[in-house]
């Protein structure tokens, strides 16, 4: 089987597992929605503070709310030893990676895309001024958590902490990520022209064919038996 | 590496390092003259910046040994990382304490975003996560293979983790020792340069013990195993 | 100039407080496992003689 069609096979039975059980979009909605509520008590701030400080609270809720939801997708997989079955197949483990990668990825985008209005309506943010720029920092942003949290969170099954080892190694990895989209997200909500994100956009493409090329070449390893 | 190599070798080791410790210490605060700026606090710069240096060159020594650990799957090879890892986090540790004591007077503020200490910050938070993550895995081989695993994406991230934070802000964030390579007065380059040799000997002394300690474990295990046989 | 004599004291005795607080850590480390080797051999002698 080619490498395309594994991980689309893999991305397909992922979705569809994830349409049954709704496990993973509704730990990040509704941690999300209760992290919103948070950030809007803890701060308060008037509409020219929130517009200074939304793009922080907006993509330190969606890395908190990805590491609780790569956890139980990862935990769905271990839970009735389907990682057995990952190894025993006849596939080349790169191309799981990027299927579960690619599952991984459209779910924590589809529930970013129900959180940003959540968070536009508690901190009065006229999100959807430039829906084009806005959906290209949440996919390059996203797809750096996503790259390096599918592999993480292989990694951390493996151990004794089990889901407490994702962040941890997570956040501290993910922190270009998070400067990079911060920034972005900002100069989008201060209306100014996005020309003067050149040097994030590059920083975040960078990070995102990096990573995935570099965690594409190690995932076998964490499969290992 | 047989007992009486080893001890030789370390006690060399230990002459070398006590002896240019000694010598840095003596160009640090007797050779060395008083920067204008910021007065004698810079003098803080001789431990804080090779310490930097010098942790930064144990990463590195990580990422290398998880490579040789994958390619040939010899736990020589993973002793050498965990050992390198653990002094570098040691030194990494130096570096985030002496930054803001040094910062403090200097700029008013314990913490200014200075690229190079935030990313030691990161680099230390990765690497504390490296050796976390070995405390929690039981099986030897798994153990290594997971820990190169990690150790080779956490040195890749360090050089974006500093570029994200170098052009980050609309106000350039002060540099911590921004003379260096910039004007650095040939007295002041004499001095740093005993220092950066007095701290490599001194963290080679440190992962020395470290590699030895990771040595009698291994065998520890094996002899475990013998007597259960 | 004294403010900075005082960090100037903290930063070198802090560094050197941690440097030495990680070799006597090795140091019980490498007591204790040296310890554990040396009554492993001897059971092992033991067993092997049994």
């Amino acid at each position: 089987m080619s490498a395309w069609r594994v991980a689309t096979a893999l991305l397909r039975k992922d979705l569809r597992a994830e349409w049954r059980t709704k496990d993973v979009s509704t730990a990040i909605l509704l941690f999300g929605f209760t992290i919103a509520v948070s950030f809007a008590f803890a701060f308060k701030p008037t509409p020219d503070e929130a517009r200074l400080i939304a793009g922080g609270l907006l993509w330190l809720g969606f890395l908190f709310s990805a590491v609780l939801g790569l956890n139980r997708g990862f935990a769905r997989e271990t839970a009735n030893n389907c990682l057995e079955a990952l190894r025993l197949a006849p596939a080349d483990p790169g191309s799981l990676y990027l299927g579960k990668l690619l599952s991984n990825l459209l779910l924590l985008l589809l529930a970013e895309l129900v959180l940003l209005p959540v968070f536009g309506v508690f901190f009065n943010l006229t999100l959807w001024a430039r829906p084009g720029w806005l959906l290209l920092i949440l996919l390059l942003g996203t797809w750096g958590v996503a790259a390096l949290g599918t592999l993480f969170s292989a990694v951390s099954a493996n151990t004794r902490m089990q889901e407490l080892m994702l962040p941890l190694l997570l956040l501290p990895l993910t922190v270009p990520v998070l400067v990079a989209a911060v920034d972005l997200t900002t100069l989008l909500l201060a209306g100014r022209p996005m020309s003067e994100g050149g040097l994030q956009f590059r920083l975040l493409a960078g990070f995102d064919i990096i990573f995935t090329l570099l965690c594409w070449l190690l995932f076998g390893y964490v499969l290992e038996e | 590496m047989s007992d009486s190599t080893y001890h030789r070798v370390s006690l060399a080791v230990f002459a070398a390092t006590v002896a240019l410790l000694l010598y840095a210490f003596y160009q640090v605060f007797f050779i060395v003259p008083t920067e204008v700026k910021m007065g004698v606090v810079q003098r803080i710069f001789y431990i804080h910046m090779p310490s930097a240096v010098v942790s930064f060159n144990l990463f590195f020594v990580v990422c290398i040994a998880s490579i040789g650990y994958l390619k040939t799957r010899r736990l020589a090879w993973d002793s050498v990382a965990v050992a390198a890892a653990e002094v570098g986090t040691v030194f990494c540790a130096t570096v985030l304490i002496t930054g803001p004591i040094w910062a403090k007077p200097v700029w008013g503020s314990w913490w200014a975003w200075d690229p190079r200490l935030t990313t030691t910050l990161i680099l230390f938070l990765i690497f504390v996560g490296y050796l976390m993550l070995r405390l929690y895995v039981e099986d030897r081989n798994r153990r290594a293979l997971l820990s190169a695993v990690v150790g080779i994406i956490g040195f890749a991230d360090v050089p974006i983790v500093y570029m994200a934070n170098r052009f980050r802000g609309q106000h350039p964030a002060p540099v911590l020792g921004g003379g260096e390579g910039s004007g650095l007065a040939p007295e002041m380059l004499t001095t740093l340069l005993w220092s950066l040799a007095a701290l490599h000997a001194l963290g080679l002394l440190l992962f020395l013990q470290r590699y030895r300690l990771e040595q009698m474990r291994t065998e520890v295990n094996e002899l475990y195993r013998a007597l259960r046989a | 100039m004294d403010v900075g004599l005082k960090h100037l004291f903290w930063a070198f005795a802090l560094f050197w407080l941690v440097h030495a607080g990680y070799l006597l850590n090795l140091s019980f480390r490498q007591k204790r496992l040296a310890d554990e080797l040396r009554a492993l051999k001897e059971s092992l002698g033991r067993k092997g003689s049994v």
